[in-house]
This record gives C-alpha cells, structure tokens and sequence, in this order.
C-alpha cells in the first residue's frame, strides 16, 4: 500500500490524474460525448504509459464526466448522462431561482463525498463485496431492475397511471431489434439499423437536448444571456455547515446506495440516484420542496451519483467483471497492460492496486475542491446569449449523435425521440421513467427469460431466491405506502359537515397541488 | 412492414405481448384522463412551447442541416446552418458570428476527425483542411 501510495504521488501519475479529470469533465459536458468514449479515446494514449498513470488518468476521465453530466443539467437542464436526471430536476431549478453557484457547489461537495466515501469502500470492503455481485442471477437481475422501475413510477409523484406508461413506453422502445432469445427482427420497421436496438444517446440527445435547444430559441430575445450575469457572481457556492450536518444521514444513506448498487453489474449507474432520491424523499420532512430547488434532494443524487463509480469498480477489480460500457474499457486499457483484473491481480500487483485506490482518493478529492473553486467558470456559460446557446446546443446534439456510431440514422432517431418527447409533454407523461425503461428494459428481458428458461417456467423462482425477493417487497412498498399512508390519513378524519367540508377542501387542494405541481414542474 | 415484424414465434412473444399490451391499454387510459379533464390537456409549462414561428423556423433548419451535411460536407452545410440559425433569432453582430463560426467549424472537423476519430461527411474544403493537418 506504501508503495502504491508513493506510485499515485510521482509527478506523472499526477499529471496524469489532472489531465484525466480535465478530459473528463469535456467529455461530461459535451452533449453525445460519453465516459465510454473519452476513455475508449484514451486507451491507446495509456499503452504507451506505465499502468499506474495510464490507469489512473482513465479513472479520471470516468469520474470526470460522471460529475460533469451534472454541470449541464444544472445550468442547462441538460443531462449529460441519464444518471444526471434527478440531479437536473432541483439543480436546474436553484438556477432558475438566480442560484447556479450554490447548484453547482452542492454539487461538487455531494460528488466529492459520495466518491471519497465508495473509495474507501474500495480500499477497505472489496474483497468482501465481491461476493455479493457473484450472488446476483438471473431472477435477483429482474427483481432490481422491477424495484428501479418501481421507484422511479413511485418518486415522481403526481398520477401514478401517467408514470406507469412512461415506463411502458419505455419498455416497448427496448422491444425494437434482435429477439436476445431466437435472434429474430422485431418493431424494426425494416431498418437494419435498427437490428441492435435504439440506441440510448441519441434517444437522450432527443428528448433532452433538442427539445431544450428548441425551448432556449423560444426565448431568444435580442441578446439576452441565458441569465442575469450577477447572479453569476452573487450569493453563495457551498451549503452551510449546518446544512451540511443537517444532511448527514442524507450523505451516509445516498452513498450507502450508490456504492451498494455500484456493486451490482449492469444495474447501477442508471437506476442509482433515481433510488436515491426516491428513499431521500420517502424521509424528508420538506417532501413538498423535491424537484422546485431542495439542496437536500441535490445532494441525495449526485452524492450516489458517484459514489456508484467505486462500487462498480470493485466486480471489475475484483473478480474482472465489468458492470458497465465505460468498466468493460477499462478492463480492455487493463488487459493491454497485461494486467488480469481478479483476485490474483491483489497478490501480484498490490502497488499498482495501492496506486489505484489512492488515485481514485485524489481524483474525487480535488473534483469536491475544484467543483467548488472553478463554480464561476463553469456557469460561465449562462453568459453567452440564448440564441448563441441554442445554436451550439442544437449543432452539438446533431454531432453527438452522428459520432454514436458514425451514421446519420441515428441523427433521425434522435429528432424521432424529441417528437416523442413532445406528444409526451403534452399527454403529461413524465419523461424520465421513458427512459430509465428504455436502458434497464434489454436487461429486464434477457434475464426474464434466462431465469424463466433456468427454472423450467416456474415463476416461483422470483419469491424463492432471498435477495429477489427483497427487492420485490422494497419495490412493492415504495409504491404502495403512499397511497396506503393517503387511505389511512382520510379514514382517521372524523366525519361531519364541517369535517368533510375540510376533508372535501383538503382533497381538492390535494388535487389542485398535484395538478399544480405537474404544470410548473413537467418532470422529464 | 410492421404488422410483419411484429409477430414473435410462441416461447418467446409472452413478454413483448405483455408490454405491448400495458402500454396499449394505459397510453388508452391517459387519454380518457386528459380527454375528462380538460384542463390539465395540453403542454404544460407556459415558457417551454411557444407557439411562434422563430422555433418552428430554428427546428427546421437544423432539421434540414443533416440533409446538407450529406450534399455538400462538414465545413459548408455548419457554418450555413449556424449563420441561419442565429439570423432567425435575430442575434445582434450576425456577421460577426458568422465570421466566428468559420473556424470554430474548422476546429471542430479536425477535433472531430482527427482526435475523435468521427468520420463527418466531407466535401472539397473539408478533405483539403483534413488533408493539410495530416501533412502536418
């Protein structure tokens, strides 16, 4: 550990982490560019590096944008990454309140944190962990992706039936492409681009980007920047102490998740914040600031955001298996190296896995100080007039998603998902579950079959196995509790004219609330 | 076409049919909920759709810049639709922008082609930008 100490801090491991982290945070913010990409890009550069730089600066990069999707959700409401959803619902709010500064900060404390803490995770859990991954199967894999998918219906609030057909839409968009089964052609239309399914960037370039880009034209006024330039430079950058300790059990729960669904191949990135935040709403006294600019919401989901990075290190560096795209790289930048992620990778390397964690340490420590610090030149980007703003926004959506695979078709998906976006708008189906279904829907299906195929059409696979059947439960309990909490709350009113008077009141205002809630905050 | 690839063979069509289905029966039921009240029909927020011609204008010129992208490269169908696109929200310096957007898309084709490795469609200037930084 002393040597992979002393590794992680030679000049060129450090230079190599900043380098990362800066390339990270480019690939973050550019729309269409991905953590996949920027790392795939540099592993090439890392061949020709000794492996505890080389290594160190993919970490860099991976934990760069990771953060950095938050920067556009923030200040653009744009996520950069579909973990960055939850996170634009409150940071793009606190811009719209004339606070970007105070967005941006929380943000890169909460980063900060959750990242520091799953890297101690790592240092002083992998091990132990791993073995937790090794006992997700098929049917466990369809019970976390039903809980994610349940959370997501049951954190959104507002009509359940609506959140429910966004996931069913969603769902339905992951049926098109090749049967994982038998292989054959389904909902392709007869384009063979379509044989491998939608792809998800340029779906999100569509619903999220371009839709923006059309609503920022909409607003273009002369040369009106996207906000007034002193809120750029007033008002504070961090949450207070006491907002801090206030939020204790806010960071320690959201970290917990993050890093306990890092572990998870396949799952976490995604579905993570979506969990987080939906069990930081579930214990809030201030439920009713959730998505209209709650720092204490800001926090549950970039806080798990990152902290998922670490967890899905530790399958990867553990046992060699890659949870994710951007972890599947890695193992390839690894395996170039000559290196063999797995237990043996301990025993035989222990510097180099020494100078990983410490690196992984760094890099989350100076992205909590620089967050904080550079606040004012990321936002600089509100200065720039709308109409400016618009036209890049709009060219680099185009961009990002030609680069997707080098094609133009999927330059018409995407404007096909920003009409989808619209009639979705304006049917009041809320967008985010679309998408969580759409990512998590391949997943849902292959597994289904797997386990169904495994246990010869015995559904009971599903309540048999330990751990599907919590996920299950906890799913079933996230979505019916508030309505069970609602029936409850009506049946102890005491009837009467003047108490049903308030009751009839109070259910209007209920309803006016929600109806109210859904036409100022349309959830994505 | 679709009626074709819409059919599954039998072990496998019980979970499409089941999805297929919900999203039938509750995209259905939605509609019923915004058909009884009318009030909540209809987009939602009053800043995000506005029904002027600037956006739709904006939105179909970006909608045509694939199309020119294909026809006559990079470098030309970008600065065109930038330079469009600002003039339809009426930006103060047009020319100025423009001007900007020359190498600005310059330096995104080489960004683009060369780091990147995303082959843009390229017409005569791109190839001849492309070819020079290569001699390089």
């Amino acid at each position: 550990m002393l040597e992979g100490l002393q590794l992680a801090f030679e000049p060129a491991s450090l230079i190599a982490l900043v380098t990362g982290l800066a390339l990270g945070l480019v690939f973050g913010a550019i729309p269409g560019l991905t953590a996949t990409l920027g790392v795939a890009l540099l592993v090439p550069i890392t061949f020709i590096m000794e492996p505890a730089p080389g290594m160190i600066m993919l970490l860099g990069v991976y934990a760069g944008s990771i953060y950095a999707g938050s920067i556009t959700a923030i200040l653009l409401r744009i996520p950069g990454t579909p973990a960055s959803i939850p996170t634009m619902w409150d940071g793009y709010a606190l811009t719209e309140q004339g606070k970007p500064r105070l967005a941006l900060g929380t943000a890169a404390v909460a980063s900060g944190i959750g990242g520091l803490f799953s890297g101690l995770v790592l240092i002083f859990l992998s091990p132990l962990l791993a073995d937790v991954a090794l006992k997700f199967g098929p049917a466990e894999y369809v019970a976390i992706v039903l809980f994610g998918l349940l959370v997501v219906t049951a954190v959104l609030g507002g009509s359940m039936v609506r959140s429910a057909a966004g996931v069913f839409i969603g769902l339905s968009l992951a049926l098109v492409g090749l049967d994982p089964l038998e292989g054959f052609a389904r909902l392709d239309g007869g384009f063979y681009e379509l044989g491998g399914g939608l792809e998800v960037v340029p779906v999100l370039l569509g619903i999220f980007c371009l839709t923006e880009a059309i609503r920022m034209a909409a607003k273009a006024k002369d040369d009106s920047p996207a906000t007034g330039t002193a809120q750029l430079d007033e008002g504070r950058r961090t949450p207070t102490a006491k907002e801090l300790l206030k939020n204790k059990w806010n960071f320690a729960r959201s970290s917990l998740i993050g890093t306990g669904l890092g572990i998870i191949p396949a799952v976490g990135p995604e579905t993570t914040p979506f969990v987080s935040y939906a069990a930081a709403k579930r214990a809030s006294k201030e439920r009713e600031k959730y998505g209209r600019g709650s720092i204490e919401a800001l926090i549950s989901a970039e806080t798990s955001n990152n902290a998922n990075v670490g967890g899905s290190l530790i399958p990867l560096l553990t046992l060699g298996i890659p949870g994710s795209a951007v972890a599947a790289v890695f193992l390839g930048a690894l395996t170039l190296q000559g290196l063999r992620p797995g237990p043996l990778l301990f025993a035989e390397q222990p510097a180099l896995i020494g100078a990983l964690f410490t690196g992984f340490l760094l890099i989350n420590a100076l992205m909590l100080v620089g967050g904080v610090l550079f606040v004012r030149q990321f936002a600089i980007v509100l200065r720039l007039p709308v109409a400016v703003l618009a036209t890049l926004v709009a060219l680099f959506s185009i961009l990002g998603a030609f680069a997707v695979g080098n094609n133009v078709f999927n330059i018409w998906v995407m404007f096909a998902a920003g009409a989808l976006a619209f009639v979705l708008q304006v049917a009041r189906i809320p967008i985010a579950p679309v998408v969580l279904a759409l990512i998590l829907g391949p997943l849902l299906e292959t597994n289904l079959t797997k386990a169904l195929t495994i246990s010869r059409g015995d559904w009971a696979v599903f309540v048999t196995s330990p751990l599907a059947l919590v996920f299950l439960i906890l799913g079933a309990l996230f979505l019916t509790l508030p309505v069970v909490k609602r029936v409850v709350r009506r049946s102890w009113t005491t009837p009467g004219p003047e108490a049903n008077a308030d009751q009839d009141a109070t259910g209007r205002a209920d309803a006016r609330q929600n109806d109210g809630e859904e036409r100022r905050a349309p959830r994505p | 076409m679709l009626s074709e690839t819409i059919r599954y063979p039998a072990p496998t069509n019980l979970y499409p049919s089941v999805v297929l289905g919900a999203t039938v029966a509750l995209a259905l039921l939605v509609a019923i909920q915004n058909l009884r009240n009318t009030e909540t029909f209809g987009p939602s927020d009053q800043g995000r759709t506005s029904a002027g011609l600037r956006p739709a204008a904006f939105a179909a010129v970006w909608l045509s810049y694939p199309l020119v992208l294909i026809a006559v490269g990079f470098l030309i169908s970008t600065v065109v639709a930038i330079g469009l696109s600002l003039w339809l929200l009426r930006v103060k310096h047009l020319l100025a922008y423009v001007v900007a957007s020359l190498p600005t898309a310059a330096l995104l084709l080489v960004g683009l082609q060369v780091l990147f490795n995303v082959a843009v469609p390229q017409g005569f200037l791109d190839l001849l930008i492309t070819d020079f930084v290569y001699s390089l």
